[in-house]
């Protein structure tokens, strides 16, 4: 019999109980801290959040006027940035306390938006929200209003974070609030939408759907449009919350709609896109691309773009653009992973957010489809 | 392979007992918990049996060892007369270490099943058996008392709950130490296991989602259980051994000749001896203290 000598068994045995947390911690980490990018712009930059870093990027320029933080550390970002007067507000996926602390604090920051260098911290406010920002907060006047995965909206005061008021519902929030005439409009996992007070929270109005609510809500001139895992796109009376319509599909419908020429757009998970009236709900085209799509379309003149899975490959991805008028393929753009943000127009430049570091953004020729240039984070950023 | 054979049916079987059971996901890990433990029950009566019988013939264990350090040959022989195996010390911590893998898949199911970012929800679709209708149970609740189950408790609740369910759990799974442990690798380990494992994983609960922290604590709680059950058997069986008197192996540590086999019983290797010292005053000590236990 092989025999031990005591130490060595102790030893031995410390490695193996080693390896065994070595082996949980590695199946994913403390807190679960991936998603897909968050991407935004203010019409000449692209803001992206993904993992440890949130970064301002000049097509123009063609490299970035900012990266923050400086220095990577755990705490990761993936909620689209919200800009607006020279001020960048997004929130983070929480920061665990240390080894041996299992508190999680989330914070939202407000940053100063910088033509180059390090961003300038307004105010970081690490109270108000107790779990992952996924919603890309909405600047409106002196209030943000941020939805939290804590169940929560909260209002802050964009100049000093503090709080004005926070209004919880039965679950997260995780996609961008809409603002009109002082009332906010809230989409929830929860199945439901709400009518706020934007001054107070208060509750103006609330309707339950058929499921759950992944993204946020787009505003018409009477109606509230609203995309369900229910497998429909219902659309809402804004005064009352009553459900004029809804537009069946054949699975989830987890992208907002896309508002245009008076049509509505919406795909459903396995790629079958749709074009509805947006005052009736009744269908103008129809079309399956059997590419899995989660993401918005995007309506730019004629042309709705959509970024997804490639329709052959999970491994990949697509921006494909199609006519408004009826649904023909245009063209279409493979890239090396899956397509699952919403992609952003600047300028002549449509833009999709991937999951690989070595093209974290690409752009493409509105019109033709032509990459016209790519973005990797430099190596000292990595 | 790993997501098909141990994470999606974890996640579907989650799914399932989350609508059986009123949209309940602490009531889900209960039965999940309960089913993993019937599961993984045979192995586990198997190596505390194996474990407490050890235990009982460590005197001749050590007498043998001690007799036969230059003759290794001889010395496996005379384990098999008692019925010990020595393989069986490494495999005394397999049902610990099989842990591992339910442990890391239950994991990933219980993060993807609660969704908690879009991401982990949009993996979670085709991961999900056609007969299980998603749409009406998502999102799944993860709020429990004060806790969300998709992050770790921050009061220290469950960790602390952890710790001392599975030391007590421990505690009834190792026997009482008995004379000198120190050449016994399986006795050694399994007195650090008892200390080091309630540690690790109330480590791990400060680290990992309430949800899981429930898993270790409904299963150290059954474990607690089946713990006092073996204690019973295993008494009962001693009890009985002693009373039928049987003829067993004996070996006198002092003697300088061979171990004398008075008569043998027959074994099987699997840690099943019936061996019992039944002639010397050292014997007959241990008997009654057997008893008494």
């Amino acid at each position: 019999m092989l025999k031990l000598s005591r130490p060595l068994r102790r030893s031995a045995l410390w490695l193996v109980l080693a390896a065994g947390v070595l082996l949980l911690s590695a199946c994913g980490g403390r807190i679960t801290n991936t998603n897909w990018a968050g991407l935004s712009t203010d019409g000449e930059r692209v803001y992206l959040a993904f993992g440890p870093q949130v970064l301002a990027f000049d097509p123009e320029a063609q490299s970035h006027s900012w990266i923050y933080p400086a220095e990577s550390s755990a705490v990761h970002f993936y909620s689209a940035p919200s800009t607006a007067e020279n001020r960048v507000i997004f929130g983070d996926y929480g920061r665990q306390g240390g080894l041996f602390s299992p508190r999680v604090t989330t914070s939202v920051y407000a940053l100063e938006n910088v033509d180059s260098g390090i961003p300038r911290e307004l105010w970081i406010n690490s109270e108000a929200v107790t779990d992952k920002v996924v919603a890309p907060p909405l600047q409106v006047g002196e209030q943000v209003f941020v939805g939290t995965a804590d169940n929560h909206i909260v209002s802050l005061n964009v100049s000093d974070g503090s709080l004005n008021w926070n209004f919880e519902t039965s679950h997260a929030i995780w996609g961008q609030p809409a603002y009109r005439d002082d009332v906010l409009y809230v989409t929830s996992m929860d199945w439901s939408v709400y009518a706020l007070n934007a001054t107070t929270g208060e509750q103006i109005w609330t309707t339950r759907l058929g499921g759950a609510l992944p993204s946020g809500p787009v505003l018409g001139d009477d109606l509230l449009y609203v995309s369900s895992f229910d497998g429909n796109v219902h659309a809402l009376n804004i005064k009352t919350g009553d459900v004029v319509w809804s537009a069946p599909t054949t699975d989830w419908v987890w992208g907002a709609p896309a508002l245009a020429n008076g049509l509505v757009f919406f795909s459903d998970i396995q790629g079958n896109m749709h074009a509805a009236d947006a005052d009736t709900g009744a269908g103008v085209w129809f079309k399956a691309t059997g590419a899995r799509t989660q993401s918005s379309p995007v309506v730019v003149g004629e042309t709705i773009y959509i970024a997804s899975q490639a329709a052959d490959s999970p491994t990949a991805g697509a921006l494909t653009a199609y006519s408004v008028a009826d649904g023909k393929q245009l063209w279409s753009q493979r890239t090396a992973t899956p397509l699952t943000t919403t992609p952003v127009v600047v300028e002549d430049a449509i833009v999709v957010g991937t999951q690989d570091t070595a093209a974290l953004l690409i752009g493409f020729d509105l019109a033709t489809g032509q990459e016209l240039w790519r973005y990797a984070l430099p190596e000292t950023a990595n | 392979m790993w997501d098909t054979l141990i994470v999606n049916p974890m996640i579907n079987a989650l799914l399932l007992f989350y609508d059986l059971l009123g949209n309940n996901f602490i009531l889900a890990i209960a039965v999940f918990t309960i089913l993993i433990r019937v599961i993984t029950l045979p192995l586990n009566m198997r190596q505390q049996r194996s474990m407490m019988k050890t235990q009982e013939i460590q005197p001749q264990i050590q007498a043998i060892q001690k007799k036969y350090r230059d003759n290794p040959q001889k010395m496996q022989e005379e384990f098999k007369k008692i019925g010990y195996n020595p393989a069986d010390t490494l495999t005394g911590c397999l049902p610990t270490l099989i842990q591992f893998p339910i442990l890391i898949g239950l994991y990933q199911a219980i993060i993807t099943v609660l969704g908690t970012t879009p991401q982990s929800l949009f993996e979670l679709v085709p991961r999900v058996y056609p007969a299980i209708t998603l749409t009406q149970l998502i999102p799944v609740e993860n709020k429990f008392l004060w806790m969300n189950l998709s992050q770790p408790d921050p009061f220290f609740v469950l960790p602390i709950i952890v710790f001392a369910s599975m030391f007590i759990q421990q505690k009834l799974l190792t026997p009482a130490p008995s004379g000198n442990q120190q050449d016994n690798p399986a006795a050694s380990m399994t007195q650090s296991m008892q200390y080091t494992m309630p540690l690790m994983f109330g480590f791990f609960s400060l680290q990992f989602p309430s949800g899981l922290s429930i898993y270790f604590i409904l299963a150290n709680i059954i474990g607690i259980f089946q713990g006092l059950y073996m204690r019973r058997i295993t008494d009962r069986e001693k009890a009985e051994r002693a009373a039928s008197g049987k003829p067993v192996y004996v070996i006198d540590a002092d003697d300088s000749k061979p171990a004398a086999t008075k008569s043998k019983t027959a074994s099987n290797g699997s840690g099943g001896s019936k061996s019992k010292p039944s002639d010397s005053q050292s014997a007959a000590k241990r008997k009654k203290r057997s008893a008494k236990r």
